[in-house]
């Protein structure tokens, strides 16, 4: 197969732990089917509203009493599951796991071409032709390469001049066009 | 790549991975470090959860004021104790399936190369080495090894069909003796 052998763009960098925990936060956001997150927030809205009700009209006794604010507070633990406790828990486990991997952590290229994006470290080589890309989300650090539906490249933004992110952009119009990437919207199915 | 004294060739062979085979080993990573993991504990906390709300329950004798709080306790309890022992294995095997359909790597032949320090693959898109200290999980079963590890905790499967007997027990010397504490064997 004949490939266009013009770099477009080079550009290296060595993965910070910055990087590793929004390379972290952003799988974590991909992992977590939408679904989940609104059957959470619905029984978190109830058992609130369910236990401040209950705290009004219910019993008065001590313990009837200690058992609705224990609903109140299971419904507001439920509230912030996705929106603090993962967050929290995901962000304390990828910086464990990069300081585990630190020392032996390579520094990576990323080579931009017009058919394909190349990424290569000292142990690893990744050939994308743009068509077999699987989708491309934007993040707020970061651009997302999905080479399938959960495995992914991770482009930090910082290493980008704002030149390179209309190569990003073209290619997620591409992808859009192409009914992939609705995971980019949806989250995980 | 020259194998020195220091870095002896195990064994090299090409191998690829059908849509079934990486969905079992996904479900047995799965299982090992993903949502999966420690299912039975989870959902054993869960069950007391459930027995405790019930029985708080009978000793007010299913009063309508005083068993809300149980009650709800109950039914995510029964909920997320389903979740753990039974939705969750199923769906995790599903996961495998759609990755490996969604993927243009995951169906090509590799060229392995397992060496006493690493082991590496290629293709004409992916070249990856991985050394034994960054594995945290080899697990053997009867048809296949399900090697775990790297920053991006990358899912490695080798398909012990189509190779001789030899290699296979060749791999499964080393792969227990240079993981030792990492290595499991499933039958």
């Amino acid at each position: 197969m004949s490939t266009d052998e013009t770099i477009l763009w080079e550009e290296s960098f060595l993965m910070t732990k910055e990087d590793y925990i929004d390379y972290s936060q952003e799988k974590s956001r991909m992992m977590t089917p939408k679904i989940n997150m609104i059957l959470l927030r619905i029984f978190g809205i109830l058992a609130v509203c369910g236990g401040v009700i209950a705290m009004i009209y219910g019993s008065s006794e001590f313990w009837i009493k200690a058992s609705f604010i224990l609903l109140i507070l299971i419904g507001f633990y439920l509230l912030s599951y996705y929106e603090v406790i993962v967050p929290v828990m995901v962000r304390n486990r990828a910086v464990r796991i990069y300081e585990f991997y630190q020392r032996s952590m390579v520094s990576q290229t990323i080579r931009l071409y017009a058919d394909r994006i190349e990424v290569m470290s000292e142990d690893r080589k990744l050939r994308l032709m743009k068509k077999k890309i699987y989708g491309i989300r934007e993040g707020k650090n970061s651009w997302i390469l999905f080479y399938d539906r959960e495995n992914f490249c991770y482009v930090p933004k910082r290493i980008l001049d704002e030149s390179r992110f209309s190569y990003f952009e073209e290619l997620a119009d591409e992808k859009k066009q192409n009914d992939f990437n609705k995971i980019s919207e949806r989250g995980a199915e | 790549m020259t194998d020195s004294i220091y870095n002896e060739l195990i064994a090299a062979f090409e191998n690829e991975v059908s849509e079934e085979e990486y969905a079992e080993a996904f479900r047995i990573y799965d299982l090992r470090c993903g949502a999966s993991r420690g299912r039975e504990w989870k959902a054993s906390v869960f069950f007391v959860i459930i027995l405790g709300s019930l029985f708080f329950m009978m000793t007010v004798g299913f009063d309508i004021r005083q068993i809300l709080t149980p009650g709800v306790l109950l039914l995510i309890g029964g909920y997320l104790c389903i979740h753990y022992l039974f939705l969750l294995p199923a769906k995790a095997k599903k996961r495998g399936r759609m990755i490996y359909q969604s993927s243009a790597l995951l169906s090509e032949t590799k060229k392995f190369r397992i060496s006493r320090d690493c082991l590496s693959y290629k293709n004409k898109w992916e070249y990856l080495k991985r050394y034994n200290s960054e594995l945290t999980d080899c697990i053997e079963t009867e048809e296949l090894f399900v090697l775990i590890g790297g920053l991006e905790n990358r899912l490695i499967v080798i398909r012990k069909k189509g190779l001789q007997e030899q290699t296979v027990e060749k791999l499964s010397e080393h792969f227990a003796r240079e993981l030792s504490g990492k290595y499991r064997r499933k039958r």
